[in-house]
């Protein structure tokens, strides 16, 4: 008997000890067919060296399709993964994109720096699945100047790294020349340049554009998804465009489409005329009212 | 015989009875579509016009085919009223309270769904802020809110001898009802100068009601006239929707004097001659309506230009044509056919035809509004496939219905507190023409 009892306790409590380490993991490995395994993309940009701002993207591939992940915290870091080199969060939109710039406290780090990390990573949860990504970008100057002589205009574009504490020209990168419009920018010259020894290009501007009122416009250069130093975008302002000459403008005039306050004159007279005399008339309706009241409490005098 | 006879003899029947069985039915049933309809106004507040089937093409649907329809049959209170008193047709006066409560409380309803259709109610305000004169829609507003006022005090100047009358010969002094009259109108002592001042007012509301009544329906008429659209890009366009109007507004008002006469056996004050008088002129409107829905349909479809030729094929025989065809058919021609005819103008078959023409108003409203918009000059690309249509959710149906239930509920309140038939007026013509009264 004792032996008997031996083994039925042996077996519960065998099958004990695989129920708990089982169950957990069954637990678990139904979480992990819901739980998903995004991808991120992160982006850094920095127009006319001002503090850069990095964009992610979080999506998931489902049914060989990509689709965006919403409302996921992307944790940012600078260099290394700790406390102190957390920047913040972004959090996705409803197409699984976010953005964030970069903190002004980070300024000294910045500037000591010839090249920076960033990791951008999503933390395990019941929805998703840990996920990390890093990119490298190397600290860089992209300055657009001007230059007219004898009718000549010229475009000066120029990169340049930062390597050893040291700026250094940039050779055979791609870059494109634009001015800016108000819906994008208008690509000047050749689709794309690519910078000489002296990490220069020169861009021919020949072409007629409106400017603002003074004939203002702003050139620029970018770099585009280039994996050394992300999307860098500098504009410059200079007068080669023709100045917008002043026209009669068809919207300050008192037209029907204008805004309120610009009513055609007869529109204003006309209507408010036919206003007053209805609610002319109808004031005048009740008057009568009053007119009959008045006769009612002079009849009651009389009688009293 | 006699006024005071007259009165004695046919006060009972005059004055505003209690609902019997059948009027209770008939009040818990409108109350039950209000209810719905107060749901789906609810949901609507709640969720926003996601709710209804309104997408960005479709952007107008039943709830401005219902505004129109209001808009339309709000316009009897002065062809009714103004017009035929203005004429001296004597005949329709004891159909002239029965327009002025449909007009009063079409209008009414007409403001209330206008608000619906802006999704957000607080958004009124924005259109008394911000609005534009240039804007047709703010003209509608303005005219809509003047011929609100202009008719209630039509229905409230010819009530005043009649609430004296009530107040006088009450039963009960203190009861609620004789309490609301006496607040109305417990000053008329019936003397030639209240008299005089009354019938001067009279006149001069139905001279002023008629240009702005023609206002409201053109104005309304021009919130589709003033864009260039297939289908509504007319210069006819007022005088169709006026014509309209005026079809529908008599219509109503056949249906609404036969199930008064008959709900409170009227017939000795609404008699055949009535529904003759009624029936002569529902045919001339039809015919009228027809010559304008000739204009608007044969000569574009004569051209066929392109922009208008998908908008015209949908209606004679794509998608609409199943309710185009019957509406024309129904509301316009069949009316002129069976009026024609004496025996077509008797109570019952008036009161068919009635019907007849405000169904299918209702419906030309929608044919107006919707099939427009769905037929765009530009073609629909990379749209959904219910946006190439529309049709209208619970929520649009309830609340729709809703309105028209609360429009025919005010109105069967009003018939419950108020005289239905101008006491005061129907003897002042009687004593005026030397006639003998009528009796059962």
């Amino acid at each position: 008997m004792p032996m008997r009892h031996f083994l039925l306790n042996r077996a519960i409590t065998l099958f004990a000890t695989i129920s708990v380490l089982l169950v957990p993991r069954m637990v678990i490995s139904q979480d992990d067919t819901v739980r998903l395994s995004p991808r991120i993309e992160l982006n850094y940009f920095q127009v006319n060296g001002e503090l850069p701002y990095l964009t992610t993207r979080v999506r998931v591939k489902k049914d060989s399709r990509w689709e965006p992940v919403k409302w996921v915290i992307v944790n940012l870091f600078l260099n290394e993964e700790t406390k102190l080199g957390m920047m913040g969060n972004a959090t996705t939109n409803i197409k699984g994109e976010g953005s964030y710039i970069l903190p002004a406290k980070f300024k000294p780090a910045w500037d000591s720096l010839d090249q920076y990390t960033f990791i951008a990573r999503i933390k395990s949860d019941d929805k998703v699945r840990d996920t990390k990504k890093v990119i490298t970008i190397k600290r860089s100057n992209l300055k657009v100047e001007t230059n007219e002589q004898d009718s000549t205009r010229k475009i000066l574009i120029t990169i340049q790294e930062r390597q050893r504490g040291k700026w250094e020209n940039v050779s055979d990168l791609e870059l494109k020349a634009f001015i800016n419009r108000h819906f994008g920018k208008l690509i000047i010259g050749e689709d794309t340049y690519t910078t000489d020894e002296n990490g220069a290009v020169s861009v021919s501007f020949e072409a007629s554009i409106p400017g603002d009122d003074k004939g203002v416009i702003a050139v620029g250069a970018t770099i585009e998804d280039n994996d050394d130093y992300g999307n860098l975008t500098t504009t410059q302002n200079v007068a080669w465009g023709l100045p917008l000459e002043e026209h009669d403008d068809f919207f300050a005039k008192r037209t029907l489409w204008s805004t309120r306050d610009k009513a055609p004159i007869w529109l204003l007279i006309f209507p408010n005329f036919v206003i007053f005399l209805v609610w002319g008339v109808i004031a005048y309706l009740f008057y009568n009212v009053l007119i009959l009241k008045r006769i009612y409490r002079n009849s009651l005098k009389q009688n009293a | 015989m006699e006024r005071s006879a007259f009165l004695e003899k046919n006060f009972e029947r005059l004055v505003p009875q209690p609902f019997g069985k059948r009027g209770l039915w008939w009040v818990a049933i409108l109350l039950l579509f209000c209810a719905v309809g107060l749901v789906g106004y609810v949901r609507q507040l709640k969720y926003g016009l996601s709710v209804t089937g309104l997408r960005d093409y479709a952007s107008w649907g039943i709830y401005i085919s219902n505004f129109v329809f209001f808009v339309a049959i709000s316009l009897v209170g002065s062809l009714i009223t103004a017009i035929l008193r203005l004429t001296k047709a004597t005949w329709s006066t004891p159909l002239t309270r029965i327009a002025e409560i449909i007009a009063v409380s079409a209008i009414l309803f007409a403001s209330i769904i206008i608000i619906v259709d802006m999704g957000r109610p607080d958004r009124f305000m924005y259109l008394l802020i911000y609005g534009r004169l240039q804007s047709p829609i703010l003209w509608d507003v303005i005219v809509i809110a003047t011929y609100l006022v202009l008719s209630f005090l039509l229905l409230y100047f010819p009530l005043l001898p009649d609430l004296s009358i009530l107040i006088t010969r009450t039963k009960d002094p203190n009861s609620k009802l004789t309490k609301f009259y006496r607040m109305l109108g417990n000053f008329w002592i019936d003397s030639p100068e209240q008299h005089r001042i009354k019938d001067k007012a009279i006149t001069i509301l139905s001279i002023t009601i008629i240009p702005v009544a023609l206002a409201i329906h053109t104005v309304t008429s021009w919130l589709f006239a003033t864009t260039f659209r297939p289908g509504w890009d007319s210069t006819n366009f007022g005088a169709y929707f006026v014509s309209g109007a005026f079809l529908v507004g008599a219509g109503g008002v056949v249906v609404a004097m036969y199930v008064v006469r008959r709900a409170y056996n009227l017939e000795p004050f609404i008699t055949e001659k009535h529904f003759d008088h009624m029936g002569k002129l529902l045919v001339m409107l039809s015919l009228l309506y027809l010559y304008f829905n000739i204009n608007e349909y044969l000569i574009p479809a004569f051209k066929m230009k392109k922009s208008e030729a998908d908008h015209l094929y949908a209606l004679f025989t794509g998608e609409f044509s199943l309710i185009f065809w019957p509406v024309i058919l129904i509301s316009m021609v069949m009316p002129v056919m069976v009026l024609l005819f004496p025996k077509g103008r008797k109570p019952l078959p008036m009161f068919v035809v009635g019907i007849m023409v405000v169904v299918g108003a209702w419906f030309k409203r929608f044919l107006i509004v919707t099939p427009t918009l769905l037929h765009p000059f530009l073609p629909m690309t990379d749209v959904p496939d219910s946006y190439r249509h529309y049709l209208p959710s619970w929520e649009e149906w309830a609340i729709t219905m809703g309105s028209l239930a609360g429009a025919m509920l005010l109105i069967t309140l009003f018939i419950r507190i108020f005289p239905i038939i101008p006491i005061d007026e129907v003897l002042s013509n009687q004593v005026n023409a030397n006639e003998t009264l009528p009796s059962k």
